[in-house]
């Protein structure tokens, strides 16, 4: 009774292809499927900017050129054949909550934000990527980077003044099955130590440093 | 082996090819330009690529690599890229000074000669360039062709012929996404797009252009 009602079901060509779909699901995991997480960025606070700033900056525009499917992409899914459509995706677009992560990084540290201003900072998140150290078994840990350039524009002229370009990493090696459990922190460590990297660059502060009152 | 290359066969094709960039960008310069610029010496410091490999393919990254090849049979990268930021800023007002890359018939031998290219004296300002990386990033898709990005990265440095000083360097990324994907005129044309979106950034750059608008 069962095996005939199998070969009826099997003769209709809709469910082979919904047989199919399913089994092609099973066997390529979730490797290409989307999935939502929720990223907030927290920066911790840095080296607070003197009082009395010399200029105030504005947040220009910032791009995302890294390369994958979309801006909304955290971390591109890979398999054994490199990286697949599947994807980590945060509910706004990268380069937005990266850029909302800076402003409250900046303000943390005490930088004056107006709209205008005589500097305007912008941004371009270039690449990104994944790397996996194998143990002897399964993976040891896995490495998470992004490369981010930023250019602090003359509003006046319209000029770069400065640029800069920094690689946020967060390595983690607590892996488990749920990938988000790891994914989610890790990318928000990344991100918040490029964020860190900008925000305590010396050169870059010196735009905004009050100079100081004994200066020769 | 015939077994073999029956079984590879295909993802190893190698495309022998010509290429000259027509870019595209459309930003002339605003008025004459106080000064000169000569097309100086261009480099190709890409690990992973020979001086004649426009563009490679990979395959899977645990297999055979690389699936697809393109080369260039008369000139090399660097060349074809010197020649298109010649174009790119003759045509946007730029007085750009030198002719067009050497073409090559003795390989390494040119290669090297190219490579001292002689600057212009009469020029205010020698523009070099330097290919750091170029590749293919294939995404895959469950149910469709997968996608192709495809980037260049070139740094350019504009030296003060008065003093052989840099004056002014940056690195643009040019990238292009594509879904058809196959045979040398794919990467000849993935090639040429990320090529003309790097001289687009190179000739709207405000610093840059700081240089030479009166």
């Amino acid at each position: 009774m069962k095996t005939k009602l199998f070969h009826v079901l099997m003769k209709d060509p809709r469910i082979r292809a919904i047989i199919c779909i399913g089994l092609a699901g099973l066997a390529t995991g979730c490797v290409f499927m989307r999935k939502p997480v929720t990223l907030t960025l927290a920066p911790p606070a840095g080296q607070p900017l003197p009082a009395g700033s010399k200029a105030s900056l504005a947040l220009g525009e910032f791009k995302d050129t890294r390369l994958v499917t979309d801006g909304f992409v955290l971390v591109q899914d890979e398999n054994a054949y490199g990286p697949t459509e599947g994807a980590f995706v945060t509910e706004k677009p990268v380069a937005e909550l990266f850029r909302d992560g800076l402003r409250s990084a900046l303000e943390q540290d005490g930088f004056p934000i107006t709209q205008p201003a005589p500097y305007e900072l912008r941004g371009n998140l270039q690449s990104s990527g994944v790397r996996v150290i194998e143990g002897f078994m399964f993976p040891r840990e896995i490495k998470f980077w992004l490369t981010a350039r930023f250019d602090l524009v003359d509003s006046a002229t319209g000029l770069t003044v400065w640029h800069d370009t920094y690689t946020g990493q967060n390595t983690t090696t607590n892996l488990t099955w749920n990938r988000k459990m790891f994914v989610v922190p890790a990318c928000s460590n990344m991100l918040v130590n490029t964020i860190t990297q900008l925000v305590s660059d010396r050169m870059f502060r010196r735009y905004f440093e009050p100079q100081p009152t004994n200066a020769p | 082996m015939a077994l073999a290359a029956l079984l590879t066969g295909c993802v190893a094709s190698s495309y022998r090819m010509t290429l000259a960039l027509e870019p595209s960008v459309q930003d002339p310069l605003r008025g004459v330009p106080k000064a000169s610029v000569a097309l100086g010496r261009f480099r190709d410091s890409r690990t992973d690529a020979a001086w004649y490999v426009l563009l490679y393919k990979p395959n899977a990254p645990n297999f055979l690599k690389p699936t697809e090849l393109a080369w260039l049979k008369t000139n090399s990268v660097a060349g074809v890229l010197r020649d298109g930021a010649a174009e790119a800023l003759g045509q946007n007002g730029f007085k750009t000074i030198g002719g067009p890359s050497d073409t090559f018939h003795n390989g390494l031998t040119a290669a090297i000669e190219r490579s001292e290219f002689k600057a212009d004296p009469v020029a205010s300002y020698l523009l070099c360039g330097d290919i750091k990386s170029a590749g293919c990033r294939n995404i895959q898709r469950l149910f469709a062709h997968s996608i192709i990005k495809t980037w260049l990265t070139v740094r350019f440095d504009l030296v003060n012929q008065a003093d052989r000083l840099t004056v002014w360097h940056d690195t643009y990324t040019g990238q292009t996404t594509m879904t058809n994907h196959s045979g040398g005129e794919f990467l000849a044309i993935a090639f040429a797009a990320a090529s003309d979106d790097v001289m687009r950034q190179l000739v709207t750059d405000r610093t840059f252009r700081s240089y030479f608008e009166p």
